[in-house]
């Protein structure tokens, strides 16, 4: 299926984010979902190892807590441009910031 | 967790962070995107406004703590009075704050993350909500036995 060139992005040097948009609306609404869940997999593991080399020992509540509260924050700034994450994602981002949230103080408090 | 304290404590913090992350979106985006499609949702806003008038009750005790102490003449028998209604309002907000907040926060999530009303959501919703009331009854019940709440 033929996708729209990019030609047809208007208002692109004075409003880059078209350009985001251009690029998820060719992949599907894709691509945009695809960034979030890099983002958040990169600071997961990233602040998980980060734990394991400074402290000698990895809470994994507390990474999946930490890396799901800036992911929900990359959501809604990136809701703040229409076209560029689909509500759900934004939904489905905010259940898991809960249900982190939640796992991070019912988790076992003996270190 | 372990004992009834920190279950207790892991969920009145678990509603209020989940109301303050939906307030701050809808705040946020209020003012930077009005036009935002997440907006739209109308389930958003009266979520907030039942947590709103779920925390009003703290606020209502607060309010008139505050202007008894700021009377010209503060009376005794206000604070007595006071005290006496706190005790009983204040568990009856948390309970309310707690049985709302959690409804709402699974309301919210699982509708909108499967697109509307469906019984499959309610089956859902009833289930997470199941375990927390089962999981509440066995710690009292752990704390009357052996007179424990701490881990």
């Amino acid at each position: 299926m033929a996708y729209p060139d990019i030609s047809t992005v208007t208002n692109a040097s004075t409003d880059p984010t078209n350009l985001l948009v251009y690029a998820n609306t060719i992949t599907g609404g894709i691509f945009m979902p695809l960034v979030l869940g890099a983002f958040f997999v990169i600071l997961l593991l990233g602040s998980y190892f980060a734990q394991i080399r400074f402290t000698g020992r990895g809470r994994i509540d507390f990474s999946l807590a930490s890396s799901s509260y800036a992911t929900f924050g990359m959501a809604v700034l990136m809701s703040m441009k229409n076209g560029l994450l689909s509500p759900i994602y934004i939904w489905i981002v905010a259940a898991l910031a809960v249900a982190a949230t939640a796992y991070l103080f019912m988790s076992s408090q003996d270190q | 967790m372990g004992a009834l304290r920190p279950f207790v404590t892991g969920i009145v913090l678990t509603i209020l962070f989940g109301f303050f992350i939906f307030a701050f979106m809808t705040n946020f985006l209020g003012q930077n995107n009005p036009d935002a499609e997440i907006l739209k949702d109308s389930n958003v806003n009266k979520t907030i406004a039942s947590f709103d008038n779920s925390l009003k009750g703290f606020k209502n005790i607060s309010d008139d703590a505050h202007n008894l102490l700021q009377a010209d003449q503060p009376s005794p028998t206000s604070f007595l009075f006071l005290i006496f209604k706190s005790a009983f309002s204040i568990p009856v907000n948390f309970l309310s704050m707690v049985v709302f907040g959690t409804k709402g926060i699974l309301d919210l999530v699982f509708v909108n993350l499967f697109g509307g009303t469906d019984s499959n959501i309610a089956v859902l919703s009833t289930i997470v909500a199941s375990i927390l009331v089962v999981a509440g009854v066995l710690y009292i019940i752990k704390t009357v036995r052996t007179g424990e709440s701490e881990r």
